[in-house]
C-alpha cells in the first residue's frame, strides 16, 4: 500500500514509530498530487515550499522529543475561503484573485499549533455559493471516481483532494451543504459540526448565522481527529460557544446497541432517487442487525427548508459582500465614471453570475416593503424548523437521511438552470438551518459506479452519537478509506 | 409575487450592481423562477410564531481589552489605489 492510500490514523501512527517522517509523507503528497491535479484539479494555490520547510521543522521537534498533537507532521489541505497569512485566499472569486490576507484564520492558526502541513488552497464555487464547484471564476474541480462528473460543492476541491489521494484530511466550510454534499459525491466522509464549535473568524462570510467549517476524512476516525483540531471556543468570534469540548477521538465506541435513528419519511419521497433512497434505506438495516432501532419519524417543515434557507443565505451574502466595493482590496474596475460607478463596475465585473443572482436575491428579500413576507418570515420559520427537529430529537438519538437527490451528475448538466441546482441541496439546508451537526459517509455506489453518501444529523453538540454511529456502520460495511484514480 | 423587470432593475441599483452589465439578463430572467420558488414560503402558516429574536442564543461578549493593530503598509498592501498613505477614490466634493 502506497503512502496515499493510506488514513490519517495510520500515517499518525507511522509518524509515531519513525517508519516515516513529515517531509516523506509531505513529498508524497506531492508526488501524489503531480500524478493527479492535472485531471482532478483540486488546487488553486499549491504551497509545497512552505510545507516542506513546516514538514521539516515537525521532524526536527519529534527528533527533540517534544509532545506532538496526534495530527501533527500529516499533510492538510485548506478551503480557499479561509484566511491564510501571506497566502492567496480566491473564494475561487475574480473579485479576490490576488487577495493575500494580512492575517490567518482561527483554524489556520489551529492546524499551525497541532503540526498540520497545509499543502495547498482547494477550489470551491466563488464564495462558496454553488452546489456542484462549476461556479468557480478559477478553477476547475473534476470527480475522481469520474472525470466527466461533477465533485459537488461548494467544497468540491476538498472532497476531490481527499477522493483523489492527495491528502488524507482537508478542511472545508458548510452553509447549506456544501461539506456534505461533496462528500457525497466523491465517496469521502465530511462533518459539519454544531453552529458555534468552531470559529468563523478569518473565514471569509457567505452567510454568517449558517457558516460553519468541518473536516473531511477518508474515514470517520480521520474526520474526528481532524474535528478535534479544528473544534473550541475562541474569543475572536462572538457566536462561539464556550464550553468543554471533549475530545471525540478518545472516545469513540462503534457499540450502538439500543440507540434509536430515526428515519424521516419526507426525505424518501418524490425528487430523491430510488438508487439513493435504497442505499440509505438498507444502510438503515444494516443499523438494525447492528442493534439500533430504527423508527420512522415526520419532520413536517421541510418542504418549506429551501426557501427559508435561501432568504436567509442570500440577505446575510448580500449584506456581507457589501464590503466588495472596488475601494479598499478586491478587484478594481479599469474604467469608470465617479465613485458610485466604481462600485458599480467593480462589483458586476469582480463577482460572476451566481454571486450577482444572491446578492439580488438578498437585497429584494430585505427591501422595503418585502422584508416581513420573506425574510422575517424565513427567521420565524427557522424557529420553526428548529422545533420540529427539538421534538423529534425528544424521541430518537439520530436521524439518517439522503445527502442528496442523486449521485454526481454530469459537468454542465445544471449550470444553465439555477433553480434546479438549488433543488439539489433539499436534504442539507435544513441542518444548517438548525444549527445542528451532521456526518456523511459513503454508504454504496449507483449503477454507473458513483458513490451514494448517507446524513447522520444529530442533536446540538451532538457529534459523539454521529461519529460512533458513523464508524459503526464503517465497520460494519466495509465501505470506508476509498480512493479514486 | 411575480418580480418585474423593472423591479429588478431597481434591486440592481440597490445591490449597486449594472443592469446593463454582461450577463445580466439572464440574471434577470432567473430571478423570476428563484422569487416563485422562495414565494412557496408563503402558504406556510406559522401560528403563533412571529417572533424572530432567538432567545436561546447569546453573544458572547469578550472584555473590552486594547490590542495591537495591524500596520497601515500592511492593511494598504491590498487596496487597488493608494495615495499619501489611503486609499483613493474618485473625487466625491465638487
Amino acid at each position: 500500500m502506497e503512502l496515499y492510500q493510506k488514513t490519517a490514523a495510520e500515517l499518525s501512527a507511522m509518524l509515531n514509530n519513525k517508519e516515516v517522517s513529515a517531509v516523506e509523507l509531505t513529498k508524497a503528497a506531492f508526488a501524489r498530487t503531480a500524478q493527479v491535479e492535472d485531471k482532478v484539479g483540486a488546487y488553486i494555490t499549491l504551497t509545497e515550499e512552505q510545507a516542506l520547510a513546516d514538514a521539516a521543522a515537525i521532524d526536527a521537534k519529534r527528533a527533540a522529543g517534544e509532545a506532538l498533537s496526534p495530527l501533527a507532521g500529516i499533510p492538510v489541505s485548506v478551503k480557499d475561503n479561509i484566511c491564510t497569512k501571506g497566502v492567496k485566499t480566491t473564494c475561487a472569486s475574480k473579485m479576490l484573485e490576488n487577495f493575500l490576507p494580512p492575517y490567518n484564520a482561527t483554524v489556520t492558526d489551529k492546524l499551525h499549533a497541532a503540526g498540520l502541513i497545509m499543502t495547498g488552497k482547494t477550489n470551491l464555487d466563488e464564495f462558496a455559493m454553488g452546489s456542484s464547484c462549476e461556479n468557480s471564476a478559477l478553477q476547475k474541480t473534476r470527480n475522481p471516481h469520474n472525470l466527466d462528473h461533477v465533485t459537488g460543492g461548494s467544497s468540491g476541491g476538498a472532497a476531490a483532494s481527499v477522493a483523489a489521494g492527495e491528502v488524507s484530511i482537508a478542511v472545508g466550510s458548510d452553509t447549506g451543504g456544501s461539506i456534505r454534499q461533496p462528500a457525497s459525491f466523491c465517496g469521502v466522509v465530511g462533518m459539519k459540526p454544531t453552529y458555534g464549535t468552531v470559529s468563523r473568524y478569518g473565514l471569509i462570510a457567505f452567510a454568517s448565522s449558517l457558516d460553519q467549517i468541518g473536516p473531511f476524512g477518508r474515514c470517520v476516525q480521520d474526520a474526528a481527529m481532524l474535528a478535534d483540531v479544528l473544534m473550541g471556543h475562541d474569543k475572536m468570534d462572538s457566536t462561539s460557544v464556550p464550553r468543554e469540548y471533549e475530545n471525540l477521538t478518545a472516545a469513540i465506541n462503534p457499540d450502538i446497541r439500543g440507540m434509536k435513528i430515526g428515519l424521516p419519511k419526507e426525505y424518501f419521497g418524490e425528487g430523491i432517487s430510488q438508487e439513493v433512497s435504497k442505499a440509505v434505506l438498507a444502510a438503515a438495516e444494516t443499523y438494525k442487525q447492528l442493534g439500533a432501532e430504527v423508527v420512522e419519524i415526520s419532520l413536517p417543515l421541510s418542504k418549506y427548508a429551501l426557501p427559508i434557507y435561501y432568504i436567509l443565505s442570500s440577505a446575510e451574502a448580500s449584506s456581507n459582500l457589501a464590503r466588495f466595493d472596488g475601494v479598499k482590496y478586491g478587484y478594481r474596475a479599469r474604467d469608470f465614471d465617479g465613485l458610485v460607478d466604481l462600485y458599480v463596475k467593480s462589483r458586476s465585473e469582480g463577482f460572476g453570475p451566481e454571486v450577482q443572482r444572491r446578492i439580488m436575491l438578498g437585497t429584494y428579500v430585505l427591501s422595503s416593503g418585502y422584508y416581513d413576507a420573506y425574510y422575517k418570515k424565513a427567521r420565524a420559520a427557522q424557529r420553526a424548523i428548529r422545533a420540529d427537529y427539538a421534538r423529534a430529537f425528544e424521541q430518537i438519538d439520530v436521524i439518517l437521511t439522503p445527502v442528496a437527490p442523486t449521485t454526481a451528475y454530469k459537468i454542465g448538466e445544471k449550470t444553465s438552470d439555477p433553480l434546479q441546482m438549488y433543488m439539489g441541496d433539499i436534504c442539507t439546508v435544513s441542518v444548517n438551518i438548525a444549527g445542528l451537526p451532521a456526518l456523511v459517509q459513503p454508504c454504496g455506489y449507483d449503477s454507473a459506479k458513483l458513490p451514494i453518501g448517507m446524513q447522520l444529523i444529530g442533536p446540538r453538540f451532538g457529534e459523539q452519537k454521529l461519529i460512533n454511529a458513523g464508524v459503526a456502520f464503517e465497520q460494519a460495511s466495509g465501505l470506508s478509506n476509498i480512493v479514486a484514480l | 409575487m411575480a418580480i418585474t423587470r423593472e423591479n429588478v432593475e431597481y434591486i440592481a441599483n440597490l445591490a449597486r450592481l449594472d443592469p446593463k452589465g454582461e450577463g445580466f439578463d439572464k440574471i434577470a430572467e432567473d430571478m423570476q423562477g428563484i422569487v416563485a420558488m422562495v414565494d412557496q414560503l408563503q402558504e406556510l402558516d406559522l401560528g403563533d410564531i412571529t417572533d424572530v429574536i432567538d432567545t436561546d442564543r447569546k453573544n458572547a461578549m469578550r472584555e473590552d481589552v486594547p490590542v495591537p493593530s495591524y500596520d497601515r503598509e500592511t492593511i494598504l498592501a491590498n487596496a487597488p489605489s493608494v495615495e499619501c498613505g489611503g486609499v483613493s477614490v474618485p473625487r466625491v466634493v465638487e
